[in-house]
Parts: structure tokens; sequence; C-alpha cells
């Protein structure tokens, strides 16, 4: 279980993380979803250990966030940070050393040979070999940071398919920062979407979905918690959250997906009521 | 990691290690070691300097920081995985350097011990680099800045410092920097490098500041003047500034201080402070008492202006009588003469009456009773002043010898031990042309007077009124008398021979301080040589 309580982080005088207090259950995934500059790879960081958050805490299973903690991270940064100088050999031999090895978590496809520089690989290939020296080394908590969409189909599937093995044989702790949903919908059971270092939604993915509607209509009715509207041609489309009951009677009613749930929050484009 | 790291250093001072090899291959087959030596020496320090910056430059180029910040190492341990490698490989390179120096007996700017100071401070320094610059010349700079900076300034500042004694102390003050850094790490993730040198820079500029502020402070002063007390103790003066070693250690004291006479129960030095003038003359400002246990300092009388004090040798100002501390003073100017009495606390002045100025006075001895009178040699004239401002000639004499209320005069009819008080009372008579035997500097009273007829010497104590005759082949340089212990000193060169006597016995002892002395004082205690920056005291043994 990871307990974070009133984590900020600052960079000058901008806080990118801000005040957060969350807890996330042993098992648990969750999308973290927010626009640039919303604080997701900052938070990621922190829990990695990469920043040194103050004030605030962090604690994984009770203790405080340190070097030992990080045994049992894996964090795989946006920008694949590794060794770029060393044979795939080498790489794997050093992980290995820091985080010890479990055969069986190592991906076989695609196989990269020895003695392979890890800088001749393309991006998508770095981060699927990432991932396989981070699985290798058996985690309890993974820390993905938006990289799924550098990934061809195949290799995407190869991603995500082995996170989801090991969320569902080793109850791997999963938190996926993207800004949208459509790569990995699926994975994700809890949502948060992060505003100016700030969590302003969290919750469980199928609630979310059951509590989020759009509805169209000439005016916003008051009673309605209309969290986004904009104006669509001759009518007004309103996003409703969390949905409410009264609303049934309303004429277009639509239930969403995620992405487009994300796309209202993060996108942009929709006024926020 | 060790061995991946030290695989990289080596790869990546490939193109120093090939100019190094280069050089020696030019000192072996060539004539012209006599240069290219000390370059083997420059590149050697620029390996060390480069290794020491290059901690972090594979992650910076392979762009692994954010991967080494997570992996599980405690900072402190990630900087000892990286600092290992670096450690051996610059040891390794030094003992190859050293070896090859033992053997080929290269010739070389530093001996082999004072560079191996340097190369180990300059790695040490610019590993405190490693990530605040991007490039190695702005290291490699400000390295050499520290390091050599630090340097010349203390040999510009204490040019009599040894090469060795310099890098030493520059060393371990470079020490402060791979400290700093090593502390601040403990912080260090992955923003920006800004964020690190925010607080990085002002910790060095600090050090920076805490290092030039005690090599200042380091600095020995150019002491203008030394003196020994009876005790032992040394005060030292210049213009600005005294000092003075105590029991509870070094006492720094602004201003000059010069001492007058210590108190008869040892504890308490009586001084006069000086300024220097609008003209840079030195003029006397206050009569001050130093606690010698304690260092305090105290200003008893503040000293009139254009007043001064006349007297005798340092030490011997004035004199003391039932605890009260006498000094006579004259205002040229205006032919005024005053008695200064100091007692506990107390001043009393006690001005000499009508006109009075005697510019050649060069002792003084305060008679005890009413109403006050001195007893002046001003040569060649002996006289007594009376507070009336009434002057009685006493004897024409061109030496003398003071101890305590007896005085020695070397008179046409001989020489003649006094005591003296209303009237001179004669203790012993010696007819003859004799001189005193001079000494030549500056110190204490003696009890014991060499004088001399002819080429035979003598030795007398003033105390006991014994004479002795003197086995000297050369005349003494000086003399003193510290209890029943006669020291007779003779000089030659930088080398002192210190004959001890006694009655009945003596011996011999060659001295030699080291240096050319630029003055000599003596006392009770010993014989004080000094240079501006140099001291060495020979103690009499008893």
């Amino acid at each position: 279980m990871i307990a974070i309580d009133k984590l900020s982080v600052r960079f000058g005088k901008v806080r990118a993380v801000d005040d957060l207090s969350l807890a996330i259950d042993k098992g648990e995934s969750i999308l973290l979803a927010g626009a640039n500059g919303a604080g997701k790879t900052t938070l990621l960081r922190a829990l990695a250990g990469v920043l040194r958050a103050r004030p605030g805490s962090i604690l994984y299973d009770g203790c405080p966030a340190d070097h030992r903690s990080r045994k049992k991270i894996a964090y795989i940064p946006a920008s694949i940070s590794l060794y770029d100088g060393m044979t795939v050999k080498e790489a794997a031999r050093m992980h290995a050393h820091f985080y010890g090895r479990s055969a069986a978590w190592t991906i076989s496809e695609p196989a990269f040979r020895p003695g392979q520089k890890i800088a001749s690989m393309s991006k998508g290939e770095k981060t699927i070999f990432f991932l396989s020296l981070a699985l290798g080394a058996a985690p309890e908590y993974l820390f993905v940071d938006d990289v799924v969409h550098f990934l061809d189909p195949h290799l995407r599937e190869v991603f995500l398919t082995s996170i989801l093995r090991l969320i569902e044989e080793k109850q791997l702790t999963v938190i996926m920062a993207s800004q949208s949903a459509f790569e990995i919908e699926g994975i994700p059971e809890r949502v948060m979407v992060m505003e100016k270092g700030k969590v302003i939604l969290d919750e469980n993915v199928d609630m979310l979905k059951q509590k989020f509607i759009k509805f169209y209509g000439e005016s916003i009715p008051e009673d309605i918690p209309v969290v986004f509207s904009r104006q669509w041609q001759n009518a007004r489309e309103m996003y409703v959250y969390p949905y409410q009951a009264k609303v049934h009677h309303l004429d277009n009613v639509e239930h969403l997906n995620l992405t487009e749930i994300l796309r209202a929050f993060i996108g942009g484009e929709y006024a926020r009521h | 990691m060790l061995a991946t790291e030290t695989k990289r250093i080596f790869k990546d001072g490939a193109i120093i290690f090939m100019v190094l090899a280069a050089i020696f291959a030019g000192i072996v087959a060539s004539d012209q070691d006599v240069y290219l030596a000390p370059a083997l020496e420059i590149f050697l320090l620029l390996f060390a300097s480069f290794t020491g910056w290059s901690m972090f430059e594979r992650e910076r180029q392979e762009n692994a920081g954010e991967y080494m910040l997570s992996l599980p190492l405690s900072r402190s341990r990630l900087l000892l995985l990286k600092f290992l490698p670096r450690l051996l490989s610059v040891s390794l390179t030094l003992l190859i350097y050293l070896r090859l120096h033992q053997s080929w007996q290269l010739p070389s700017f530093l001996s082999p011990f004072n560079f191996t100071h340097l190369y180990a401070g300059f790695f040490l320094l610019s590993i405190a680099f490693s990530i605040s610059f991007k490039n190695f010349i702005s290291a490699f700079f400000i390295t050499c800045l520290l390091s050599i900076g630090q340097i010349l300034l203390i040999k510009l500042l204490d040019n009599s410092r040894e090469i060795g004694q310099i890098i030493l102390q520059a060393n371990l003050a470079i020490l402060v920097y791979p400290l700093l850094f090593f502390f601040l790490f403990q912080r260090y993730d992955i923003k920006p490098v800004s964020t690190f040198n925010k607080k990085f820079f002002p910790g060095l500029l600090a050090a920076t500041g805490l290092i030039a502020g005690f090599i200042f402070y380091q600095v020995p002063a150019k002491w203008k003047n030394l003196n020994l007390t009876p005790t032992g103790l040394i005060l030292k003066n210049s213009c600005g500034r005294s000092e003075i070693t105590l029991e509870r250690g070094r006492k720094r004291i602004p201003g000059c201080l010069i001492m007058l006479r210590e108190s008869e129960d040892g504890n308490t030095l009586y001084c006069m402070t000086r300024k220097l003038d609008g003209n840079s003359n030195c003029i006397e400002t206050s009569i001050v008492a130093l606690d010698l246990k304690t260092g305090d300092l105290q200003t008893l009388y503040r000293i009139p202006p254009d007043w001064s004090i006349y007297e005798g040798h340092y030490g011997e100002f004035g004199s003391i009588r039932n605890g009260a501390f006498s000094l006579f003073l004259q205002k040229p100017q205006s032919k005024k003469a005053m008695i200064v009495e100091i007692d506990a606390g107390h001043v009393k002045t006690f001005p000499i009456r009508g006109d009075f100025y005697d510019s050649r006075i060069s002792y003084v001895l305060h008679m005890s009773g009413e109403p006050r009178q001195l007893v002046i040699f001003s040569e060649p004239r002996l006289y007594r002043l009376h507070i009336s401002g009434q002057v009685e000639e006493l004897a024409k004499t061109n030496s003398l010898g003071v101890w305590q209320d007896k005085i020695l005069l070397f008179e046409s009819s001989g020489v003649n031990l006094y005591r003296v008080g209303e009237q001179l009372i004669p203790l012993l008579q010696r007819k003859g042309n004799y001189s005193k035997s001079p000494r030549r500097l500056g110190g204490y009273e003696s009890r014991g007077v060499v004088y001399h007829a002819d080429r035979s010497y003598f030795w007398l104590d003033m105390e006991q009124q014994k004479e002795e005759k003197l086995e000297l082949k050369s005349p003494p340089y000086t003399y003193q008398q510290s209890g029943d212990h006669f020291y007779v000193v003779f000089v030659d060169g930088t080398v002192f021979t210190i004959r001890d006597m006694r009655s009945g016995k003596q011996s011999e002892t060659v001295w030699d301080p080291g240096f050319k002395p630029a003055a000599i004082r003596i006392s009770p205690f010993g014989l004080l040589v000094f240079s501006h920056q140099k001291q060495k005291v020979y103690p009499f043994n008893n």
C-alpha cells in the first residue's frame, strides 16, 4: 500500500505537486491523467524516489520511502533513461545486480541480442527492454510514465499483456500516466485526473462511467451538477458529474467511455462551468 | 557498476594517457626532458581533474540520470560507487608516475611528495564540480583557481613558507569543497542542475571566503619588535597590532603594545600603547596593564598629547617600589617633566617644578621617600633631579650598570660601586682604567656586569659585591645574570656560544637558531632571536 500525505514538490515558485494526499491499495491499477504540466510525471518521479518531495511523506507498506523501498519499485520514465552505451547483457547484469532477478518475468519477445547496444534500439524497443528489465526484478509497484504511445500496436500489446499478467498473478500495483485512456483502456480500475498539481478527480473507472453523462439542452439547469459545457451547433453540450437520477427525464442523455470522459476533463476545449 | 565505471574512466582518459605516453617517450628518447617532464606533471593534473569531474558525465551523455537516481541505492552509496573506481584509477596512474619518476630520475617542478598532494587536491576538488559544470574546461579552470590560486595567495602573503607546507595547507582547505558537495548530494534529485547550483554556489563562495579569511588570518604579522619577559613570554608588536602567547592561548591585541616592566609578582605586564600620527610618527597614547593570566587589558593612564616616556630599555621602563609603578615623562616642546605613579589602579602625577628637559636620558632611577627625586643618567652626566626642579650633579661617567639601588660607575678614577640614597655610598672601588663591556642588545638589567682593562675581563656580581676574573679570548656579545648563573654570550655569524658560569664552574653550549636574526633580546629567562617571521628562544636552564 502506498500512503501519500500532504505531498508537495516545488520547482522554484511553481508547485508541480501541491499538498497531495492519497492512499493506493496493493494490486490497484491506476490511470493518472492530466494535461501537460498537470504534475503527473512529477508525482511519479516523487513516488520513484527520483525527486525529493518536501514537505510531505510517502509510505510504502507503512515504511518511509527511501532507497530500500526503491527495490520494490519499477519506474519507467517517459524519456526511457538507461545507460545507452551499455549492451543488453551489461544493462541486464547491472539491473539484476541492484534489484535481483526473477526469471519468470522476463519478456521473451522481442528477443534482444546480448551484444546489442541500447543506443541502437528504437524508442519502442527501448521501452519494451526497460519493461523487461523492470519486470524481471519482480517489482511490487510499477510506475509507468507516458510511454505507451511510442509503441507500435504489436509492442503495445506485448507491453500491456505483460503488465496485465503481473497484475493478475502477482497483485502488482500499477500507476500509468497518460494523457488519454485510449491505448490502455481495460487496464486501469481507478482513474485520477490531475490539474495544477492537485488531483481533481479520483474515481473507480466503472463508477466514473456510471456517474458521468452528457446531455444536450438550451440552458444549464440549476439543480444539475454540470461540470463542463460547450455550445454545439444550436444546442449546448453539458457534462454532468456526478450523474444524478433527476437527469433521467432529459432527452439525449449519453453515457461516455473513459477516453471521452478524460477528454472532457483535460481536453481544454470544454469550458468548465 | 564498479567494473564498468573503471573501464569507462580509462576509456575516457585514453587521450590523456596517450599524451602522457608520448611525453614520456619524448623524455626517454630526447634530451628535452627539462621541458617535457613538467608537461608530464601538468597532464597528470589534467587527468586527475578530469577523472574527478567526470563522475556523472556518463549519465549526462547517455541520459541515464533518472535511471541512476531510481536505483535502490542511497545517495552516499551511489557516490561511493562512483568514487571508488576513480580513486583506483588516479591512484594507479600516480603510482606508475612515481615509479617512473624514481626509476628515470625525471626532472620536475615539484618533489614527488608535493606533487602527490597537489594531484590529490585536483582530483578531490574536481569531484565537487562534477554536477555543477557541464563542460570540463570550466571545471578545470575553477579547480586551478581554487587550488593553485590558494597556493599562490599563501606564498604571496607569506613568502617564508615552504612550498610543500603550502600545498598541504591548501589541500586541507580544499577538502571543504568535496565535503560540501557530498553534503548537498544527499538531497540531489532530477530537478534541473540550477536547483543544485543554487545551494552549491553560495556554499562554494562562503567556503572560499572562509578559506581566504583564514589565509589572511594565518599570515604572520610583519612584527617590528619582539620582547622576552623574565618569565619567558614573548610580546610581539607591529604598528597595528600586538600579540602575546599566554597559558590560555594566543592573545591578539589591536594597536602597538610596548613592554615597560613586569609587576613584582609577575602577574601583570605594564605596557604603553603607541599609534601613528598624521605624519607617520609613533606617538604614545596610554599606559596599560596586561593581565598575564587572563590576557585582559586595562588602561591605567592616558598620556597627554606631546608627552613621552623617557626611560631605559624595553622591560626596564620606570620602577616599581612597594607595588607602585613610577614613570618619568617629558614634554619637549614646553620643557616640562613629571613623574606618574600608578598604585593599585590609582594614578598620581608629580610635576617637576620649573623648566626641565633632557633629550639624552638613558636611565632613570626612581628614589623612594619624600620629597620625590630621581637619579638620571644622561651620558656623561649622572645627576639627581628633585621634584622642586633642582639638579644636583653626582658624577661623570661614560657607562653604568644598575641593579636595584646599586649603581656601578666607570669613572676616570676607576670602577666604583655605590648604593644610591641621599648620598652615593661607596661599596666597592677598583682603581684603574676600566671599561664596561657593552651589552649589544636591549634587555633587562643584569645583576652581573662584565668590564675589562686591557685584555683582562672581570665579572662583578653587584648584589654580592663579588668580583671574579674571566678567561675570555674575545669580548662578549652580551651577558645576563639569571639567579646565581651568569651567562656570557658570543656570536659568530648565526651561531651563538653561551657560557654558563657560576662560582668555580662553567659550561659552554653552542646554539644555532637556524636563521639569520634581525634582532636579539635577552632577559633573565633566556635569549630571544627573531626575524620578521621567525623566532627562537634559548632558555637559560636555571
